[in-house]
């Protein structure tokens, strides 16, 4: 296992909150959806017979693997004033928790209008999975001294909409990548102790194993309404798979500094997490994008150029700059139609994920027995 | 003349359809609150009155928030506090349902 680098660590009984730094006022920004509730409360998921199989990973949430691993240990208390790019850990905290809580509202949502009681079930236990993460990041925060300002949740909030197969393909992905995120930062922690900059990252292995189950379980609801998978909703899919691609491949390229306290290369340990997550996504997904075509990952760092070039004339508002901006956001635009047009990986059996090992999948219909526990 | 009266039209029409974006219809009532912002859980949730649903582009504001110490609370806090609901035009609402792909973003972005 791997254990924190004592060079951060103050001396013995200084723990407790960090004192030299500044209270900072973190401002999460949670998203607020609104979809069409009803249409998804029609969903027939026993059309397909799969309702067993629904009721088999309600039971795997109802067990709450993770019921007794989020709870803090000494390290916690340690000091972190020195800690190795702290404010872009704080930055990653943020972020993190802002993710976490979104997910656990959204879920909360669904409970609200849902009446199927199997699905109300799922939604509910995974809101409390999510509120669980976003508490852990939390009181993290709390120790590094940072406050939440609350008034943010209060004062006006608009709602946004997105249709429900939009939430379906991108909330699959999102929970999928985000299990492929944390378990790489964790294998590579393990295998590398001395860049464990903080403790929370200990956390990491059982904490994806949630993000995974809840995507097991969006990839179950697309199984159920086929429809969802073919014809033009190919497309979407395809647009759905670059938006978290190059979302993930745009935001970490920015915070390359981060990474390297982590010892890791950002953009080696982006395209791992793609293929990991690319490789999952053949679990329902028809088609997935073809990563072996050079020109994928080629275009990706094209788009990596543009944007450092972007950013590069922020603040500016000479005709010059506004010029060459518009250039640069075109040149993204196009590039990333350029990938969207690249052919895809069609899924056939040879490649399809079979699950993770020691993972719980689902047993059958008979249910002999349950199925050993993924942690 | 002809140039004018078009660009009066246009313009006219522009503050219309403006006015028509902005419009909103308040509904008041009160909600109950649930907050809860430590280590072993963050969640907050709002239950409306009855009658009260929310759309897409309508906008809510609740009125009360107790103090807390850092944004943190010591355990869940429920209660019951007036609440504002800003029913968007159809126009908005319209609008919203359309233009969610350019908000793409909000769903994908993961830790």
């Amino acid at each position: 296992m791997f254990w924190i680098n004592p060079l951060m660590m103050e001396m013995p009984g200084e723990f407790s909150r960090t004192t030299r730094h500044a209270l900072k006022e973190a401002i999460l920004s949670p998203r607020f959806y609104t979809t069409d509730f009803k249409a998804i409360d029609r969903l027939e998921i026993d059309r397909n017979g799969l309702r067993d199989e629904f009721d088999w990973i309600r039971d795997e949430f109802a067990y709450d693997y993770n019921r007794t691993h989020f709870r803090r240990t000494d390290e916690f208390l340690q000091n972190f004033d020195d800690m190795p790019e702290r404010d872009a850990f704080i930055d990653f905290l943020e972020r993190s928790c802002t993710a976490e809580f979104s997910g656990c509202l959204l879920y909360a949502e669904m409970v609200k209008h849902l009446h199927d009681p199997t699905l109300k079930a799922i939604f509910k236990y995974m809101s409390r999975d999510e509120g669980r993460h976003a508490g852990f990041l939390n009181r993290t925060m709390a120790d590094l001294n940072v406050a939440l300002d609350l008034t943010v949740l209060q004062k006006r909030k608009k709602y946004t909409y997105f249709k429900p197969k939009f939430i379906f393909y991108s909330v699959y992905l999102s929970e999928k990548i985000g299990y492929s995120r944390y378990i790489h930062i964790y294998r590579h922690l393990e295998r590398n102790p001395q860049y464990c900059i903080h403790p929370i990252f200990k956390w990491f292995e059982q904490w994806c194993n949630d993000e995974y189950r809840h995507g097991e379980f969006f990839a179950l609801l697309m199984r159920s309404q086929p429809e969802m998978l073919e014809g033009v909703n190919r497309r979407w899919i395809r647009f759905f798979l670059l938006a978290v691609y190059a979302t993930m491949y745009l935001n970490d390229a920015r915070r390359s500094n981060f990474y390297a306290a982590l010892g890791l290369d950002w953009r080696d340990y982006d395209q791992r997490v793609i293929r990991l997550c690319n490789d999952i996504a053949t679990q329902v997904y028809p088609e997935t994008m073809n990563l072996d075509d050079p020109r994928f990952f080629g275009y990706m760092d094209k788009l990596v150029e543009y944007d450092r070039k972007l950013r590069a004339l922020e603040g500016r508002n000479d005709p010059i700059a506004l010029a060459q901006s518009t250039r640069l956001k075109a040149a993204i635009a196009l590039r990333l139609l350029a990938i969207y047009r690249l052919p895809t990986r069609k899924t056939t059996e040879a490649i399809r994920w079979k699950g993770l090992p020691g993972f719980p999948n689902y047993p059958g219909p008979n249910r002999p027995q349950r199925v050993i526990a993924a942690d | 003349m002809r140039k004018l009266l078009a660009v009066t039209v246009l313009g006219v029409a522009a503050f219309l359809l403006h006015k028509w974006y902005n419009r909103e219809v308040l509904l008041e009532g009160e909600g109950f609150v649930r907050l809860q912002s430590e280590h072993e859980h963050f969640h907050f949730h709002v239950d409306l009155p009855p009658g009260m649903e929310i759309q897409p582009g309508d906008t809510l504001e609740i009125m009360h928030l107790p103090p807390t110490e850092d944004g943190r609370t010591n355990g869940e806090i429920c209660y019951r506090s007036p609440i504002r609901l800003y029913k968007a035009s159809a126009l908005r609402r319209f609008l919203t349902k359309k233009s969610s792909l350019i908000e793409i973003n909000e769903l994908v972005e993961h830790p």
